[in-house]
């Protein structure tokens, strides 16, 4: 099976501190460690594993944020506000195989201190991104490489 | 730790058909066959054993807007049809009584039959969050007025499809 769970959803939040505040406190999240993406990011965690990545929303979202992530809605209230949905999967490479042989366009990026290497993908019905991730190691060995790496943001 | 995983995320599709066969053919997930009868078309998909998509219908169903805590105009896009996140979690008591202490309002879901108890909450964005207890058969009316905005208890007319969900 190439897609093995589903791993985390973003929020973006024209107020990052509260929604952090209101996940831990009524939700019992706990908030840890995270990447340096150059943009404002908070990761929750549930046990050891980071479900829910918030980071800034509305319409005052900094540029490298759009050019990581681009930004699907300006919504500042409901289900707009959720950015993507990510999967975890095993072998990329017939991934990448496999959306190119269905002419499904994406993108990809690696966050080199995670180890992970991303597509971001349209569910083409409803036009909703989904983020599709990797162990870095797997794009190394297959020699694919990303349109950008987070560490090239400044 | 009372909230454990996240689930999964239901998606309210303007082509059910069409979005299932997305999820099959290019994400490879898997159709279950174990979907309770929620009085509402939908499909729920599995990667790797378990159920991380649950798949609606945009077409009108009172049913489907009565259980769900928001109406599902046709002709949604983008993130916004997306209508909630769940995770899975335990001890629904303790549960219930922290988010009381925050004056969140809570809706309450049961299903008796698959002994599944749903709490339904909104995030400070108006996000709607799902919380199921497995294995959990409370009765939403002994939770009366501790916290709950709505109760709906779903279960099977004599065999057939479900009909209509009933309010406490």
């Amino acid at each position: 099976m190439p897609l093995e769970r589903i791993d985390h959803y973003l929020l973006q939040t024209t107020d990052l501190a509260a929604t952090r505040d209101w996940y831990v406190k009524a939700l019992g999240m706990r908030e840890g460690p995270h990447p340096d993406f150059k943009f404002p990011v908070v990761w929750l965690y549930l046990g050891d594993k980071d479900v829910l990545h918030v980071s800034e929303g509305g319409r005052n979202v900094s540029e490298n944020r759009k050019r990581y992530l681009g930004q699907e809605s300006q919504a500042e209230q409901g289900s707009g506000v959720i950015d993507h949905v990510a999967f975890f999967g095993t072998d990329l490479k017939a991934m990448i195989e496999r959306l190119q042989g269905m002419g499904i366009a994406f993108t990809q990026r690696r966050v080199d201190d995670q180890g992970l290497y991303q597509l971001f993908l349209k569910d083409p019905v409803n036009d909703v991104k989904v983020e599709l991730s990797y162990a870095s190691a797997e794009a190394k060995a297959a020699g694919i490489r990303p349109e950008l790496t987070a560490s090239e943001l400044r | 730790m009372p909230i454990t995983e996240l689930n999964h995320y239901l998606l309210v599709a303007k082509n059910l058909e069409r979005t299932k066969r997305f999820y099959q053919t290019v994400l490879g997930l898997r159709l279950a066959s174990e979907r309770p009868d929620f009085g509402f078309p939908g499909y729920w998909l599995k990667a790797g054993g378990n159920i991380c998509v649950h798949l609606a219908s945009q077409a009108p169903n009172r049913i489907r807007d009565q259980f769900l805590l928001k109406k599902h105009p046709k002709g949604t896009r983008g993130s916004g049809s997306v209508d909630h996140i769940a995770f899975l979690a335990k001890k629904p008591e303790a549960v219930r009584k922290r988010i009381q202490k925050h004056r969140i309002e809570m809706h309450y879901r049961s299903f008796p039959e698959s002994k599944l108890f749903q709490i339904f909450l909104k995030d400070p964005d108006d996000v709607t969050i799902e919380l199921n207890f497995l294995g959990e058969t409370i009765d939403p009316a002994a939770w009366a007025g501790k916290g709950s905005a709505s109760a709906v208890t779903l279960s099977k007319s004599r065999g057939k499809r479900t009909a209509a969900a009933r309010e406490n």
